[in-house]
C-alpha cells in the first residue's frame, strides 16, 4: 500500500486514489493508459462537459513530485473534485440505482464512439454529484480495438441489471443481498430468484439466462479475443437501456408513503409555525454547509431549507417516501439535496476488504445542523435505544440540533406503544435530562398539539 | 497489453455474440415496422425510434 492510499482503491493495478493533506489524487502507473490518451486527444474535456465523468484538475509539479516520492512507478496524477460523501449503493433508492445504471450505459456508448471503452462497470464507480450520477473512476477508460466485445458486460449485468430486476420483482429490500455479493448478483442465482413473469421476458433471457449458462464458460476460445461487430455492441447497450427504463418498483404501501397526505395530527397553523421556527433558527446560523435531516420522509423540511444551505443529506428508512422526494428533486432540478435510504437506529454496516473497503459515510458524517423531527419517540420506543445513546450520537455529528419532542399522551405514541406497552413514566425526564446534558437549549416552541420543538447547541464538555 | 483486474468471463463474451446477433435481427425488423408505421402517421417520426440512436 502506498502512503495515503484509499482503502477502497487497491484492486486495479494501473491506478489508485491517494489522499494527501485533505486533497485527493488519482495516480497512474502507466503512461499509455486509455485515460492518458483521451486526455491528450482532448476527448476527455467533452466527456466532462457532458457530465459523464467527475471533473478534475491537473496537479501541480510540486504536488506530483511529492506523490512520486511515495512510489516511483507513478507516471502522472490528476486531482479529481472531492465528493464530500461517498454513499454505498445499498443506500440508494430504486430510482437512483436505475439512473446510475443508465449513466453507466451512456458512458460506455460515448466512450465507444470515440474508440474507448470502460474496462469495468462496478456499481461503486457511479456516485451522485450535484444531483446527477457521475462516473468517478477515470482509470476505467481504456483504448478499444474495433469489433471487440465489451469486457465489462458481465459485470454490468451483475452489478446493475440483476439487482434492478430482482428489486422490480420482489421489492427494494433485496438490494441488501449486495453486502454478500459485492461483485454483483451471480446471474445463475438471479435467474432462480426471478418470478415466472420475468423469466418469460426477453430481457431476462438475453441478459441473465444466456450469460449465466455454464456451458459457455467451458468453451475454448482459440483466438485471443472473439470478434463482434461494433453495431451489435451498440444494439446490446441500447437494449439494456430500454430494459432498465421499463423496470419499475412494485407498488407497495409503506407506512410513511402518504404521510404528507395523512398529516392530521398537525393543524395548518401548527405546521406553518413549525416550518417558520426551523427557518428562523437556520437564519441565526450563517454559512451552513451541511444539514442532516434524519427521518426526512418526503422531505418537506429539506425542501423548505435547501436554498439556505450548501448541502442537505435527507435520510429515511422508508424508500417510497424517498422515491417521492427524489422525483420532486428531479422535477424541480434541485441539486443540493442528497437522498439516502438508511436508518438512524439500524445503520447500514461497513463491508468489503478489512471492513474498510465499503464504509457507511453516515456513521462519521460531519455536519453543521441536524433535524430530528418527530423521530425521537420512534427510536426510543420502537427501536429501544436509550435516551443517552440517542443524544450521544446526535452530539457526535453536529454543533446544532433541532429536535421535536412528542409527549407521551400524544395519539401517535399511544398507537406505537399499543402492543409494546413500554413503560413511559421516565420518557420525558430522560429526554430533557439528556438534551440538556449534551446540548444547550437556545430556543423552543410549543405547538397547540403539545409537541415541542427545541433548537439546541452542542455542549463542549459532557 | 491491457491489464485486466476483472475476469470478463468467457461466458459473457460468447453471450455477447449470441445476444448481439439476435438483437440485430430484432432491431432490423423493428426498423421496418417503424418505417411502415411512419408512412401512416401524420406527425414526423419521434426521436425515440430505437434505431435513430444507433451509429
Amino acid at each position: 500500500m502506498i502512503q495515503g492510499q484509499h482503502p477502497a482503491s487497491f484492486r486495479d493495478p494501473e491506478n489508485c486514489i491517494i489522499t494527501r493533506q485533505n486533497s485527493l489524487f488519482r495516480v497512474f502507473f502507466k503512461k499509455d493508459s486509455g485515460f492518458w490518451v483521451a486526455k491528450e486527444q482532448q476527448i476527455l474535456n467533452k466527456w466532462i462537459q457532458q457530465k459523464i465523468f467527475l471533473p478534475f484538475q491537473e496537479c501541480t509539479i510540486e504536488e506530483f513530485e511529492e506523490l512520486k516520492k511515495s512510489d516511483s512507478r507513478i507516471c502522472f496524477a490528476i486531482k479529481p473534485e472531492k465528493i464530500p460523501l461517498i454513499f454505498l449503493p445499498e443506500q440508494w433508492i430504486f430510482s437512483q440505482w436505475k439512473d446510475a445504471a443508465l449513466h453507466c450505459l451512456v458512458t460506455q456508448e460515448e466512450l465507444m464512439k470515440g474508440g474507448y471503452s470502460l474496462k469495468d462497470a462496478p456499481v461503486y464507480n457511479i456516485q451522485f454529484y450535484k444531483g446527477n450520477p457521475v462516473h468517478i473512476d477515470h482509470g476505467s477508460v481504456i483504448l478499444r480495438e474495433k469489433n471487440t466485445p465489451w469486457i465489462a458486460y458481465g459485470q454490468f449485468c451483475r452489478h446493475f441489471l440483476a439487482p434492478l430486476m430482482i428489486m422490480s420483482d420482489a421489492g427494494i429490500h433485496y438490494k441488501f443481498l449486495f453486502d454478500s455479493f459485492s461483485d454483483g448478483f451471480p446471474l445463475d442465482l438471479t435467474w432462480k430468484m426471478l418470478s415466472f413473469r420475468k423469466k418469460i421476458s426477453l430481457p431476462a433471457w438475453l441478459h441473465i439466462k444466456i450469460p449465466s449458462r455454464n456451458y459457455l464458460e467451458n468453451k475454448n476460445i482459440k483466438t485471443s479475443t472473439p470478434t463482434i461487430e461494433d453495431k451489435k455492441i451498440f444494439h446490446i447497450l441500447q437494449h439494456l437501456q430500454e430494459t432498465i427504463q421499463q423496470l419499475k418498483l412494485p407498488d407497495e404501501n409503506t407506512i410513511w408513503k402518504n404521510y404528507d397526505r395523512d398529516l392530521q395530527h398537525y393543524s395548518d397553523d401548527d405546521f406553518q409555525q413549525k416550518k417558520e421556527f426551523i427557518l428562523k433558527c437556520i437564519r441565526t446560523l450563517p454559512d451552513l454547509s451541511c444539514v442532516l435531516d434524519w427521518g426526512c420522509n418526503a422531505g418537506f423540511f429539506s425542501l423548505a431549507l435547501h436554498q439556505q444551505v450548501k448541502q442537505v443529506v435527507a435520510v429515511d428508512a422508508d424508500f417510497m417516501a424517498l422515491e417521492k422526494l427524489y422525483a420532486e428533486l428531479r422535477k424541480k432540478e434541485i441539486t443540493n439535496i442528497h437522498v439516502v435510504h438508511d436508518s438512524f437506529s439500524r445503520p447500514h454496516p461497513d463491508y468489503g476488504w478489512n471492513l474498510k473497503e465499503r464504509t457507511n459515510p453516515l456513521s462519521a458524517i460531519p455536519c453543521d445542523l441536524q433535524l430530528f423531527l418527530a423521530l425521537y419517540h420512534h427510536i426510543y420506543i420502537t427501536d429501544d435505544i436509550p435516551a443517552e445513546n440517542i443524544f450521544r450520537k446526535l452530539h457526535f455529528h453536529s454543533n446544532y440540533l433541532i429536535i421535536e419532542f412528542i409527549p407521551a399522551e400524544d395519539e401517535k405514541i399511544k398507537k406505537i406503544n399499543q402492543t409494546k406497552n413500554k413503560d413511559l413514566t421516565d420518557y420525558e425526564h430522560q429526554f430533557i435530562k439528556n438534551l440538556t446534558r449534551f446540548f444547550t437549549i437556545r430556543n423552543k416552541l410549543e405547538l397547540s398539539n403539545k409537541r415541542i420543538l427545541y433548537f439546541a447547541e452542542r455542549n463542549n464538555y459532557v | 497489453m491491457q491489464l485486466l483486474y476483472i475476469d470478463p468471463g468467457i461466458g459473457t463474451i460468447l453471450a455477447q455474440i449470441i445476444i448481439g446477433g439476435f438483437l440485430s435481427v430484432l432491431f432490423f425488423f423493428r426498423q421496418i415496422k417503424n418505417r411502415v408505421l411512419n408512412i401512416f402517421r401524420s406527425s414526423p417520426p419521434s426521436d425515440s425510434s430505437s434505431d435513430s440512436k444507433t451509429p
